[in-house]
């Protein structure tokens, strides 16, 4: 398993689309402290970048990159090697060289530009975002046979985690404003990990303040233990499901 | 004849020497009360010089016009039991003393220093550590706080009173003091014409400046930082605030400055950096802010749609969450001129003003106003989508809610 995955993850490191995305990324991120006169509008800014880009880059890419090492894989499957090792060993490298990509540039930008205070949160949701999505990519590139519409797909829901279902959210509370609904926000928002990372966010850069009696209610539930248990869990659950399904998806596939 | 003059400026002489005020010193050690004693033998206008100690006398009631100069900061303790000095007399002079631990209670008001009916006093000086109110004025005019460094007791916001507190007291000056940690830092209630100016109110455990039916003040280079629910001000007219600071006054029911049924009255070069809401205005009528400075808060100008015929020009609005939310269609209010960071217009004329006109009120903002729950998209790409548009095509948020001439640079 070590095998594979150091050789897969190394022919995708080696790829200028990464070098070249890690390197805007940093340019990016370090942009903005020079552009906003604020360091805390400047990581809230980076923050959204990090929201907008990352589940895109991270689903299209890894999608295009197991349809591409479909031949490989098939190579691979010739020799006695258990089909569980390959998937895993895929899975890893992929989500692995992201996070590498990522990390480093985000990271280096908030060290050298700000006094590092919101560097974990960052970091963590962008393992958690790039766990997440590397997985959900993995179950539609092994559900959905056809590059072209595998691809579409991932648009798709890419736009969907991002815009579409924040609509839904306005929709749902425009249609129940008559009712005390102010505690079921966050529980909305726990069927989108985009937004979940967002709301786990402003809570630590003390936005809260600004959102009345829901940032009350929701700050209560956040800042108590099971309410960071249960976000934390449902993050952990976003990345592990889509993973297990794929995982089964990927045994029974006939190549 | 020249000795009828020289006994008559004999006289004279002597009867200024026999009305030339009298310096009593007061030592700790002067038998049980020192300081009653003391206040016992002193005639009107005489000065008590009080040496250096610890004094534990009670309650301390000066009736007759008299100084009392403390050397060295001797520390009056109240002992958690009653008032420790009232004034009731005019000419009251402390100057230079410490006074702690002033009783509590529910029924009355016990204050380090408390004035009744008494004017023209001098207050300058003093440390009041552990006080429940620290100087209250009753129905006191033309006094002078000066100086006085207030800090209140450890204790719960209903145990703890307020730093400065005027009751129908006009004509004072309060300047240059510093209060820390009271319930309100400066509470003005039916006072006009005060002069309110360079005092620091900080870390109070509800406002840092509290007035009601106070006319014609003036509050001058103040600074107002870190306090429970900011600054609130109400029903009064003819108010000016200028050059004072309202920094950090951060919380889900904190205001920069709260303004409630204030009317003709001038808000002029503030700073207001960092608090949830920078200004609120209620039910507001004729009054000016110009120049401001807000920076960093959260939302930089919260009016409800009951204010009218104010004036907003040249401000700077810079990294606010929110510039401008409003409650309803109807705005009745001017904006021009103002700088606002987030105006993406341009300059043709090169004059510096934007050739577009400025909507500060977003759609998000709209959105929650109405529907506050949906403040869980704050940030989200959904929201920056929606106030693309809003910008593009103008209908939800109110018509005329815009700044025609906004600035291109900031006012300096």
């Amino acid at each position: 398993m070590m095998k594979i995955t150091k050789y897969l993850s190394l022919s995708i490191l080696k790829s200028r689309f990464m070098v070249s995305y890690g390197f805007i990324l940093f340019i990016l991120c370090s942009g903005l402290f020079f552009l906003s006169n604020d360091m805390d509008k400047a990581i809230i800014g980076i923050h959204n970048v990090l929201l907008i880009l990352v589940p895109l880059v991270v689903m299209i890419y890894s999608v295009s990159q197991i349809y591409q090492s479909n031949d490989f894989i098939r190579l691979l499957l010739t020799q006695p090697i258990k089909r569980k090792v390959i998937f895993y060993s895929q899975y890893i490298s992929n989500t692995l060289v992201l996070l590498l990509v990522q990390t480093i540039p985000i990271a280096l930008s908030l060290i050298l530009f700000s006094d590092g205070t919101y560097l974990f949160p960052i970091i963590l949701n962008l393992v958690f975002l790039t766990f997440i999505f590397s997985s959900i990519s993995s179950l539609i590139a092994y559900k959905i046979n056809e590059k072209v519409r595998g691809i579409g797909i991932t648009i798709f829901l890419g736009i969907y985690f991002l815009a579409i279902y924040d609509g839904l959210i306005l929709l749902i509370i425009q249609l129940m404003s008559d009712y005390p609904i102010e505690k079921y926000g966050i529980l909305l928002s726990l069927f989108n990990p985009i937004d979940l990372c967002r709301i786990l966010f402003i809570f630590k850069m003390d936005i809260s303040a600004l959102m009345g009696l829901t940032g009350a209610i929701m700050e209560k539930f956040i800042g108590s233990g099971l309410g960071s248990l249960i976000i934390y869990a449902t993050l952990f659950l976003w990345a592990v499901i889509p993973l297990v399904f794929a995982a089964k998806l990927f045994n029974k596939k006939d190549y | 004849m020249n000795k009828k003059l020289s006994l008559f400026f004999f006289l004279i002489c002597y009867s200024l020497f026999s009305l030339k005020a009298n310096q009593i010193r007061v030592f700790p050690k002067n038998g049980i009360n020192p300081i009653h004693a003391a206040l016992l033998i002193a005639k009107d206008y005489d000065t008590l010089l009080v040496q250096t100690g610890t004094y534990a006398e009670g309650n301390i009631l000066l009736e007759k016009p008299i100084t009392l100069i403390g050397i060295n900061y001797p520390c009056i303790d109240g002992k958690f039991k009653g008032e420790v000095f009232t004034v009731s007399a005019n000419y009251v002079t402390i100057i230079g003393f410490r006074i702690i631990n002033s009783g509590y209670s529910d029924l009355n008001d016990f204050a380090a220093i408390q004035l009744m009916n008494s004017d023209f006093g001098k207050f300058i000086n003093n440390k009041l550590e552990g006080n429940y109110f620290g100087i209250f004025l009753h129905n006191s005019h033309y006094n002078r706080i000066e100086k006085n460094t207030i800090i209140g007791p450890a204790r719960v916001q209903n145990k703890v009173g307020n730093g400065i507190h005027l009751w129908n007291s006009s004509h004072n000056l309060i300047l240059n003091n510093h209060i820390k940690k009271h319930r309100d830092g400066l509470y003005f209630e039916f006072s006009r014409q005060v002069l309110i100016a360079n005092n620091t109110s900080e870390e109070n455990l509800r406002y840092g400046l509290h007035f009601m039916f106070s006319d014609s003040d003036v509050y001058y280079m103040n600074s107002f930082i870190n306090n429970g629910a900011g600054v609130a001000v109400m029903y009064s007219h003819h108010v000016t605030m200028a050059k004072n600071k309202f920094i950090h006054n951060w919380g889900s029911s904190a205001y920069g400055l709260l303004l409630k049924d204030i009317r003709d009255s001038k808000v002029l070069n503030n700073e207001f950096t960092k608090n949830t809401v920078a200004i609120y205005m209620d039910g507001c009528s004729r009054s000016e802010l110009i120049k401001n400075n807000f920076n960093n808060n959260g939302y930089a100008l919260r009016m409800q749609s009951n204010c009218d015929d104010n004036l907003i020009r040249l401000n700077n609005f810079r990294a606010n969450t929110f510039d401008y939310a409003t409650n309803g269609f109807m705005v009745l209010n001017s904006f021009n001129y103002n700088y606002w960071d987030k105006y993406t217009g341009y300059d043709l004329e090169k004059d510096g003003i934007g050739d577009q006109g400025y909507r500060p009120m977003n759609l998000l903002t709209k959105i929650i106003e109405e529907y506050p729950t949906t403040i869980v998209l704050l940030q989200s790409f959904l929201s920056d989508l929606l106030n693309l548009l809003e910008k593009v095509l103008p209908s939800l948020t109110p018509e005329n809610l815009i700044d025609n001439n906004p600035m291109m640079n900031p006012i300096s």
